[in-house]
């Protein structure tokens, strides 16, 4: 999977740590996802697009 | 105030991350420490049968007490933690298959001679399997 992690918490000025704690998880969860070693859990992704207010399809995309 | 704040969370995070660590260590020292001095009572004394079976079931209550608090521990942990908790039990499992077969194969060639599973040798082996197991996923992920 592909993401927009890094460029959308770029926008909002917050760094891994803050989101981190948003969205309760730790701070090497956020790193694990933006450096793409990680693809998180459905309820994970549904958490991070309303945070942002997106679609889930504008955070993450398939490679293929 | 709210990066005060925020660093505040924090650090309240990690200490209760490290209290439920040195919880989960107290336990897991527990277990061997009453099993030796159990076993000495036993060695050193003529007690009834009863007595002697159930002193030597008395590891399993900080036992459990250990599950309880792992899995409260596990039920709050986030999910790449989860995930390298699995891959370090998947790790543990094979790794000890494998070390079983090479201590054998080592027996049999004379380096290892007269080599017999223990309590302790076996525990010991499956807690540095889960260790390297934890290091090398943890690694992974960093």
């Amino acid at each position: 999977m592909i993401n927009r992690l890094r460029e959308l918490r770029a926008v909002k000025n917050w760094s891994q740590a803050e989101l981190a704690e948003r969205l309760d998880v730790s701070r090497q969860t956020i790193n694990a996802i933006e450096t793409e070693k990680y693809d998180p859990s459905l309820p994970l992704a549904f958490k991070i697009a309303r945070l942002f207010k997106c679609r889930i399809e504008d955070v993450f995309e398939s490679r293929d | 105030m709210s990066s005060e704040l925020s660093a505040h969370v924090r650090t309240a995070r990690k200490r209760a991350a490290f209290k439920v660590n040195v919880r989960l260590l107290g336990w897991a020292l527990c277990m061997p420490l009453m099993a030796a001095g159990i076993d000495a009572l036993n060695r050193n004394f003529a007690l009834p049968l009863p007595a002697r079976a159930l002193l030597c079931l008395a590891p399993l209550v900080p036992g459990f007490v250990f599950m309880r608090h792992y899995k409260r521990a596990i039920a709050g942990a986030d999910e790449l933690r989860l995930l390298i908790e699995r891959d370090a039990c998947v790790f543990t499992i094979f790794g000890l298959v494998g070390v079983f077969i090479c201590v054998d194969l080592l027996e049999n060639a004379d380096v290892l001679p007269g080599f017999v599973w223990t309590t302790k040798t076996l525990s010991l082996a499956i807690l540095c399997l889960y260790g390297l197991g934890v290091f090398f996923t943890a690694r992974r992920y960093r």
